[in-house]
């Protein structure tokens, strides 16, 4: 305690803190500095840890897996007889796959949904186990490129027979043959929960099979985990499947990058792992969807295994991979709880967790918090009470703001124009230039203040409160609303390039324009202007909050602040400006 | 009659507006009723759902299934307005229960501080109606709204003697305030604390009246009333629940011994899940007692003068009320069950304590930190308990910062107090007591 107590009489003996609170901006904008170093000292050695089975009871690998050769001839067996369905409606398709599993002696029955696609499912109810819980092999007949998935379904089909005959499991076993791995899968999945007659209990996990060539062996396996909202499967299966696909010799490519940069270990390869880590988790949902996103929300453990490539290991061992997964899960007596809900890998047997990267977060959401106290004490309006009409006013506005944008929020994605929004928010960005709002508004300077100061501190309270739920959207976000913070008021403003400044920050921060940017540049898979309508249905069908938050969270609080910078200098006032300052 | 239209209008509107929302949108009340955060096991709205139909419906004790925590008076009452499953007079009855409590708040500000004018006569009950946390506490039907009316409607009558020089209708307003609180402790029994501060709000106003004549008999009289009339109320739940004395274990003794293992905003919930048996006696005591621990000391060191001072500025009253909202804060804070409708009901107070604003040192941060508990608190219980990728760690040390915000609030009350009573009454904004 003496030492606190002298650094505090030194503080205090040099105004240390009046100093500080003198120059917030500056700690606000140092803090978003501190935010993204610390997500690039991430991969570095040391910050970083090497992931571990924490759960005991999984044990990958350990039991020897006979999905071999013999299967292989039934499983080319299936699939001829698939290659003949292809060009069948869903309905003959369904029939057929159905009594192939009344061959060997799987419950089954379909799913009718006229507007996303039938999906057919079959329980294998297990021997030992007492039937309340169920492990999900899930192949869509049409993967998200829009190919067969003929490789896929005759996995699928083939490894259930091959599980049927099997005494061994504790779980029961369902398979679901879905039209694609989006709407379809999704409406299967809350049918589950809420209407279906025949089900299996709680699923514990789900494993999606993608094998769209039609080749008989394949290179290496993508795996896809990042669920809708931010959520992830439990680190220990994820973990269990890579090691599972090692194990089998094959090597493992996440988030979809080279094999080159998974296996060769150094810091920029294991950075772009972990920001692609972060982009991805950011844009799921809005981005092709791999069918394990379906499965968010639920207490699902949800993989997708994407077989790339035409020559290497041959089909049977992708087909030993959900076998080993299934046993590990097999074992498990509890739900997984062990190991890390939240986590970025940054190589296939590397992590952070949560702990690590939250802080980075942290500073981006305590950085607006601060430019609020910034806009609310660095002026001479801080003598101005809190009851003042002013703050009313400012609140009124809040309140009108977020009406507007529940008003946005309810445009149809068929409605809208992407091309005529991003356009109109340019203009509306860069409006303060000319004299046109001058005359309809009139923004009191000490207004203007308290909006921002209320702004800021709103966006820091949604950033908070997605931390845990969302650290991807929640980053992204923070750094891309920022540059509002950066805006300055008019009677800061001398020269027409300082205005020119401030209007252009106010349209690099404009949600809409901002994430147009943001996918243009870095994002393959969406096409410019898709991304819009990619989140509204997303929002509408997937149950992605993404559009919600960036509505009525981030577009909210540009609102506040493109308010807040219509404020109109008055000569009186100027000359009490220049006085204070 | 009090109020100008202007306030009338606010009373139309609001009651207007709660009335709107009861009648439709019940699944509005029903998802308020399912958050952690507006309902406990003593004051849900579906558990009182259920006794009515066990009451109507099965020749059942109410108290047989476990379910049933609210007193058997208050469901008998109610049950009488919920005719054929027709909710619109129970709506009635919650949304003037609001009115009545915000008419009280403006009551006992006109008592309080007779110098107020205009509009700022009525901000308190305006504060509470338009406060969204009352609003909501409200619109979940929880039953904490009853104790909450009578426990008000007990201040007030106090506070009402205080115009009165007849001693008559002074013995009538003890009498009440003495009732109030025996309802109030008898439907939700922390209120039954309050009655040490409460006598001496009593005996402070008594001394101001009567000029130091004796005034034991007034709070001898309250007393009375008030005990006698809780063993009247307790004798007859006896009598209309089948002569039988098992509410008394469904309704106090689970909150004594924690023994509904839900989670709520409390500070408690958490060391009991898991425990060895044999602390658990101890741990019921000590955190029992330590609801009842600052009761004594807050209504002793604030309403008595400090004797360097002259204390002729002080308005005693103010102070002990002030000890009273004190009392009621550590209350909302250590009680066993609490909800936020408990933190709406506290902090409708707050603005009774206008002399002392200007002392107050961060209430900008103690805003702040119950605006983010508020905010996470469903999201953490969402993470923990519907998504399973939290624990209840997360949701517990949410509360912890919910708590933190409530103590935040009471400290830099208490500072403020006696920073107040230090200057003697006048303030002095610019005088630096400590170093920090």
């Amino acid at each position: 305690m003496a030492l606190i107590e002298v650094l505090h009489r030194r503080a205090t003996k040099l105004g240390l803190l009046p100093k500080v609170i003198g120059k917030l901006s500056i700690v606000s904008n140092i803090l978003v500095l501190i935010s993204i170093g610390l997500i690039l000292c991430l991969p570095l050695d040391g910050q970083y840890r090497r992931t571990y089975i924490s759960e005991n009871a999984l044990l990958p690998s350990q039991a020897y897996s006979y999905f071999r050769e013999s299967e292989w001839n039934i499983l080319r067996g299936y699939r001829t007889a698939i290659e003949a369905l292809i060009d069948k409606p869903a309905r003959v398709r369904n029939e057929v796959i159905s009594s192939w599993l009344t061959d060997f002696g799987m419950k089954h029955a379909v799913y009718d949904n006229a507007a996303d696609g039938d999906t057919l499912y079959g329980v294998y109810n297990s021997q030992r186990g007492d039937g309340t819980e169920a492990i999900v092999l899930a192949v869509p007949w049409y993967n998200t490129d829009n190919e067969v998935n003929i490789g896929g379904a005759a996995l699928g089909i083939s490894l259930s027979r091959y599980f049927s005959r099997w005494p061994i499991w504790s779980k029961n076993i369902i398979l679901v043959i879905s039209e694609n791995p989006h709407k379809a899968m999704k409406s299967w999945v809350d049918a589950y929960h809420n209407s279906l007659d025949l089900t299996g209990g709680s699923l514990e996990a789900a494993i999606v099979l993608d094998f769209p060539s039609k080749s008989e062996y394949f290179e290496f396996v993508e795996l896809y985990f990042n669920g809708i909202n931010g959520e992830l499967p439990n680190l220990d299966i994820v973990n269990v499947a890579i090691s599972v696909i090692e194990h089998e010799g094959v090597k493992v490519s996440l988030q979809g990058l080279n094999l080159s940069e998974m296996y060769t270990s150094s810091y920029f390869n294991r950075l772009k792992t972990l920001l692609f880590g972060v982009k991805n988790s950011a844009l799921s949902g809005t981005r092709k969807l791999y069918g394990n996103e379906a499965f968010s929300g639920r207490r699902i453990q949800a993989l997708t295994l994407k077989a790339c490539g035409t020559e290497g290991h041959d089909i049977t061992t992708f087909g030993r991979i959900p076998e080993a997964i299934f046993r590990s899960v097999n074992n498990l007596l509890e739900k997984f709880h062990q190991s890390f809900f939240f986590y970025f890998l940054v190589a296939p047997r590397h992590f952070v967790s949560i702990g690590s990267y939250l802080p980075s977060a942290v500073c981006l959401s305590i950085s607006f918090g601060i430019s609020a106290a910034h806009s609310y004490i660095n002026n001479q309006y801080i003598t101005v009470p809190l009851s003042d009409n002013s703050s009313i006013l400012a609140l009124i506005i809040f309140f009108g703001s977020i009406a507007i944008s529940f008003i946005f929020l309810q445009i149809n994605e068929t409605f809208l124009q992407p091309h005529l929004m991003i356009l109109a928010f340019l203009l509306i960005s860069f409006l303060p230039l000319t004299n046109i709002p001058q005359p309809l508004i009139t923004i009191q300077p000490c207004l203007s203040y308290r909006l921002k100061s209320f702004a800021f501190i709103y966006i820091s309270l949604v950033l908070t409160s997605l931390l845990v739920m969302n650290f991807a959207l929640a980053f992204g976000m923070g750094l891309l609303a920022f540059p509002l913070t950066f805006t300055k008021s008019c009677s800061e403003m001398i020269t027409f390039k300082s205005k020119v400044i401030n209007c252009f920050y106010l349209a690099i921060s404009n949600p809409f324009i901002a994430i147009f940017i943001f996918v243009s540049i870095f994002e393959d898979d969406i096409t410019n202007f898709e991304v819009f309508s990619d989140l509204i249905s997303s929002f509408k069908y997937m149950g992605n909050w993404t559009w919600a938050i960036t509505c009525i969270g981030w577009f909210t609080t540009w609102q506040m602040v493109y308010i807040a910078n219509l404020d109109t200098p008055r000569s009186a006032l100027d000359g009490d400006t220049k006085k204070n300052l | 009659m009090i109020g100008g239209t202007a306030l009338q209008s606010i009373l139309l509107v609001s009651f207007l507006l709660r009335l709107t929302l009861h009648c439709h949108y019940p699944n509005l009340t029903f998802g308020l009723d399912d958050l952690v955060e507006f309902s406990s096991p003593m004051t849900s709205y579906k558990s009182l759902l259920e006794s009515f139909f066990i009451l109507n419906h099965t020749s059942n004790n109410l108290y047989d299934g476990g379910l049933i925590h609210q007193q058997p008076l208050l469901i008998h009452v109610l049950s009488f307005f919920y005719v054929d499953n027709n909710l619109l007079l129970l709506s009635i009855i919650y949304s003037i229960v609001d009115i009545i409590i915000a008419l009280q708040l403006i009551h006992i500000n006109m008592i309080l501080f007779p110098n107020d004018t205009g509009s700022k006569k009525y901000l308190p009950g305006v504060l509470y109606l338009l406060n969204p946390i009352c609003l909501l506490s409200n619109v979940s039907k929880s039953t904490i709204i009853f104790p909450n009316l009578f426990l008000i409607l007990s201040f007030k009558f106090i506070l009402s003697s205080l115009l009165q020089n007849l001693n008559s209708s002074n013995k009538l307003n003890i009498i009440s305030a003495g009732v109030s609180l025996a309802i109030s402790s008898y439907l939700s029994f922390y209120p039954i604390y309050l009655i040490f501060p409460i006598c001496s709000v009593i005996y402070n106003i008594n001394k101001q009246i009567t000029n130091n004549v004796s005034n034991t008999n007034y709070i001898g009289l309250f007393i009375i009333v008030t005990l006698s009339t809780i063993i009247g109320l307790l004798v007859l739940s006896y009598i209309i629940n089948d002569l039988n004395w098992n509410f008394i274990e469904n309704t106090y003794l689970v909150t004594f011994s924690f023994k509904k293992l839900i989670p709520n905003l409390g500070l408690w919930w958490y060391l009991f899940i898991e425990m060895f048996e044999m602390f658990l006696p101890f741990y019921h005591s000590v955190f029992n007692l330590f609801v009842f621990a600052l009761i004594l000391p807050f209504t002793i060191r604030f309403s008595s003068y400090n004797k360097q001072n002259t204390g002729k500025n002080i308005n005693l009253i103010l102070m002990s009320f002030w000890a009273l909202i004190l009392c009621l804060g550590w209350i909302t804070l250590t009680k066993a069950y609490p909800t936020v409708s408990d933190f709406g009901f506290f902090i409708s107070f707050l603005p009774f304590f206008k002399p002392v604003f200007g002392y107050m040192k961060y209430p900008i941060l103690s805003v702040l930190l119950f605006l983010h508990a508020i905010v996470l608190s469903p999201i953490f219980y969402h993470i923990w308990v519907n998504l399973g990728s939290g624990n209840s760690n997360f949701f517990y040390a949410i509360s912890l910062v919910y708590a933190l915000s409530i103590a935040c609030i009471m400290i830099d009350l208490v500072w403020s107090i006696l920073r107040f009573e230090f200057d003697d009454g006048k303030p002095n904004y610019n005088a630096r007591l400590t170093q920090l």
